[in-house]
């Protein structure tokens, strides 16, 4: 309580204003209270929004084929709903149950509805910031599709705000109803695997309809379709387009409706229905169990590891970080939830040739294939960053020459407990999902590129693994960034593997992709050799 | 030995060490105190070869921070303030993980991680139990444990009993005094300061960046005139009408 007696609601809001203020404060400073003593601007964020916001500007020019503003609409509260949600989840592990903040706040006099809504009201600012600048240029665009474009700019920057608030709520409904139905035990397993199949839903939804839409002559989907009331982004696109003077029918009138009474439930519930468990999560995960059971180890001990991964880790270092990326990939949830959803994209678009016969016969495996070589990067950049971020000084002052090690370390426990199970998970699917198998053989040159491609982190800075807290936007920036890395690496490597195995010399071309990689990876392994380690300043 | 020469450290305008000279021979338990933001860890951190200096020199066994700090590394020990530890490992494997930093091979690894145990009476079961479940002291343990693994030439203690309890930090006393018999060099840096002068055989005490007084504790009494540590440092560091500054907080809290 900030003064005097507890609300009846439990809901004190300068209170809460305070401390949301606090959270985004801390979340947004870079480095904030490390002992590098660097602050500054949240240049993660930042960029991914300058980068939505270019994305925005392209899909708005939908607003000059001749589209609806249903159409219009649904296309981008899609994106802004998969957007704005997946940087909603990949945040709420560090916004809505950091450990650490039990000491801090646990004896305050704060109601748990009070702490909720200041965390729920952080993740919808953040929410909010990136689909307004993924909506900055199409809320004038759009002009050129509504009946009456002088309402269009307002009407559309309160539906994108209404999508905002529905994506944060959604997200904290599920997480505080997850602290209600699991227990503290079951919660650390529960809540990353929520995270993961959270993010494939949205990713479904953001990839199906558009499919579908493209089926449509004219770029007109009709909106009286049954199946588009289970579409979250229907909702809003009906809601928008009845207030710029589309006619309202009824099923038009239904979906708008459930845009705001579903986004007005999951935010009540939330707060006021499920705050009491989350307070009561958050305190038990500060908590230290006494009694907590023996961990099983990572990775058979190291002296029984099997041969070939214990010559592929001579190094004792390498090893020894190997099994410390190993550990924090299975074990520590903030780096599982930040990591495992980067899976999802992968997940997605083997499956996408299920809802799109024409996918496969195209490129689509390929693309999956480059996206699980880029995983390598987004889940080294996952691995830089830790709770205990504190701990990474002793790579500091142990007797290390470079980071080659460390990098190196990492880099393998990737390859081993990440990047290939996923590629022997998803290899099954993309055979049955796909008609032409020779297609599969442009796999081959993704594949050689792998190792080569997972050695570009190394010449990026210091990798210290673990010695990053995490900031806002830093994760979301990354797992962006590596997706159109992802997308530009298939379109290099794998538009000429097609072409040669259409045109007869795709053999040919494999051997001198080989040649040319095995002296690149030289270059690149000695350039990371070689990289000293700097004293801090 | 550890040789200081005019060690400096700025952060921008802020001064943190002011050109610090000192000579730590070996055998010697020094005890570094000064009061919050002194310069006492950044001294401690520049030794480590961990931070480069502003100016000034520093070896530690001959060899100088900057221009070699991996031979500085090889021969210190060192038990940061910040006691943290990666704690999706048990504690076996944190240790391992550590020698594995330091080359030392997997079996002596075993054999050392053993020995420290006993003396810290962590049995096996726990030893296998994720460091994100021990409490602060039985944390505290593991750090001070992974610090001597290697067993280092000079040691840097930073506010080692951080959560120790009674009869760990006994048990952790003797140890020092033990290491320090057997010729390593080490430095305590310490706020409880009546362990420090029980233990310790050289006092420094650091303000403002610069060192205000350096002897043995007797010395120091004799010098200032005070009758326990506690006054010494108190008289050096400038805490002045303490019982009136108490007296207006506590008004102030009433009112």
């Amino acid at each position: 309580m900030s003064a005097g007696g507890e609300p009846p609601s439990g809901l004190d809001f300068p209170q809460a204003l305070g401390l949301l203020r606090t959270t985004l404060r801390m979340r947004m400073r870079v480095g904030g209270g490390t002992r590098l003593g660097r602050s500054g601007k949240p240049r993660g964020l930042i960029l991914l929004g300058v980068l939505y916001a270019v994305m925005g500007g392209l899909v708005g020019m939908l607003a000059f084929v001749h589209v609806d503003v249903f159409t219009y609409a649904i296309i981008l509260f899609g994106m802004s709903f998969f957007l704005g949600g997946t940087m909603v989840i990949s945040e709420s592990s560090q916004v809505l149950f950091n450990p650490r903040e039990a000491d801090i706040l646990g004896h305050r006099p704060i109601h748990p509805r009070t702490l909720l809504l200041a965390k729920s009201l952080s993740l919808f600012l953040l929410s909010t910031f990136l689909t307004l600048a993924l909506n900055l240029a199409p809320t004038f665009m759009g002009m050129r599709a509504a009946p009456w474009p002088g309402l269009f700019p307002l009407v559309h920057l309160a539906t994108t705000l209404l999508t905002a608030l529905f994506a944060a709520a959604s997200v904290v409904f599920v997480y505080a109803l997850l602290t209600r139905l699991v227990g503290r035990e079951r919660f650390d397993a529960f809540v990353s695997w929520t995270q993961v199949g959270a993010t494939v839903v949205m990713l479904l939804g953001y990839q199906i309809v558009p499919r579908l839409i493209d089926r449509i002559h004219g770029f007109r989907l009709d909106h009286e379709r049954p199946w588009l009331v289970l579409l979250p982004p229907a909702w809003f696109a009906s809601l928008e387009a009845i207030l710029v003077g589309e006619p309202a029918t009824a099923r038009l009138g239904l979906m708008a409706a459930l845009a705001v009474v579903a986004t007005a439930a999951l935010a009540w519930g939330a707060v006021a229905k499920l705050s009491g468990t989350y307070a009561a999560t958050l305190s038990a995960l500060g908590e230290t169990p006494v009694a907590a059971p023996t961990v099983g180890p990572v990775e058979r001990s190291p002296r029984k590891m099997n041969a070939l991964l214990r010559a592929w880790l001579r190094d004792p270092v390498e090893r020894g970080v190997y099994q410390l990326a190993r550990a924090y990939m299975t074990r520590d949830r903030d780096v599982r939830m930040r990591l495992y959803p980067s899976l999802a994209t992968i997940v997605v678009f083997a499956i996408l040739p299920l809802f799109d016969q024409s996918m496969s016969g195209r490129a689509g495996p390929v693309f999956v294939l480059t996206f699980i070589s880029m995983l390598t990067n987004t889940a080294m950049a996952t691995l830089k960053m830790s709770p205990q971020y504190a701990a990474a000084d002793i790579f500091r002052y142990a007797p290390l020459a470079g980071t080659a090690p460390l990098f190196h370390g990492v880099r393998k426990a990737v390859i081993v407990g990440f990047v290939l199970p996923t590629f022997a998970l998803v290899s099954p699917i993309l055979w049955f999902t796909i008609r032409r198998h020779e297609l599969l053989l442009a796999i081959l040159p993704v594949l050689a590129a792998m190792p080569t491609l997972s050695l570009l982190n190394g010449l990026v800075g210091d990798y210290l693994p673990l010695s990053l807290p995490s900031t806002i936007g830093r994760q979301g920036f990354t797992n962006v960034m590596s997706m159109i890395a992802g997308a530009l690496g298939a379109a290099a490597i794998s538009a000429v593997a097609l072409l040669g195995v259409k045109m007869g010399w795709f053999w040919t071309f494999l051997a001198v992709e080989l040649v040319v990689l095995a002296v690149v990876h030289a270059v690149l392994l000695r350039g990371i050799r070689v990289r000293p380690f700097e004293a801090l300043q | 030995m550890i040789r200081l020469r005019e060690l400096a450290k700025n952060y921008g305008d802020q001064q943190a060490v002011r050109g610090i000279t000192l000579d730590i021979p070996d055998g010697q338990l020094v005890g570094l105190l000064g009061p919050n933001g002194a310069g006492k860890t950044t001294t401690i951190r520049m030794l480590t070869g961990m931070l480069a200096p502003t100016s000034g020199t520093a070896e530690v066994e001959g060899a100088d921070v900057v221009r070699d700090p991996l031979a500085v590394k090889r021969v210190v020990g060192y038990v940061p303030e910040s006691g943290a530890v990666f704690e999706a490992l048990t504690a076996q494997e944190y240790l391992r993980f550590v020698a594995s930093l330091y080359a030392i091979p997997e079996a002596e690894a075993d054999v050392r991680i053993g020995r420290f145990a006993r003396f810290f009476e962590l049995d096996d079961p726990t030893l296998r139990k994720s460091l994100s479940s021990y409490s602060k002291g039985m944390r505290q343990k593991v750090v001070i444990t992974s610090a001597l693994l290697h067993n280092p030439r000079v040691v840097l203690f930073d506010e080692p009993l951080n959560g120790l309890d009674a009869n760990a930090a006994l048990s952790f006393k003797t140890l020092i005094t033990t290491l320090a018999r057997e010729g390593k060099t080490i430095i305590y840096c310490s706020h409880i300061l009546d362990v420090v002068e029980r233990v310790c055989n050289r006092v420094v005490i650091i303000h403002q960046g610069q060192i205000v007084a350096d002897g043995t504790a007797e010395a120091l009494k004799a010098q200032t005139g005070e009758s326990s540590l506690e006054r010494v440092f108190n008289r050096l560091t400038g805490t002045e009408n303490l019982l009136a500054r108490a007296e207006e907080f506590a008004r102030a809290l009433s009112q």
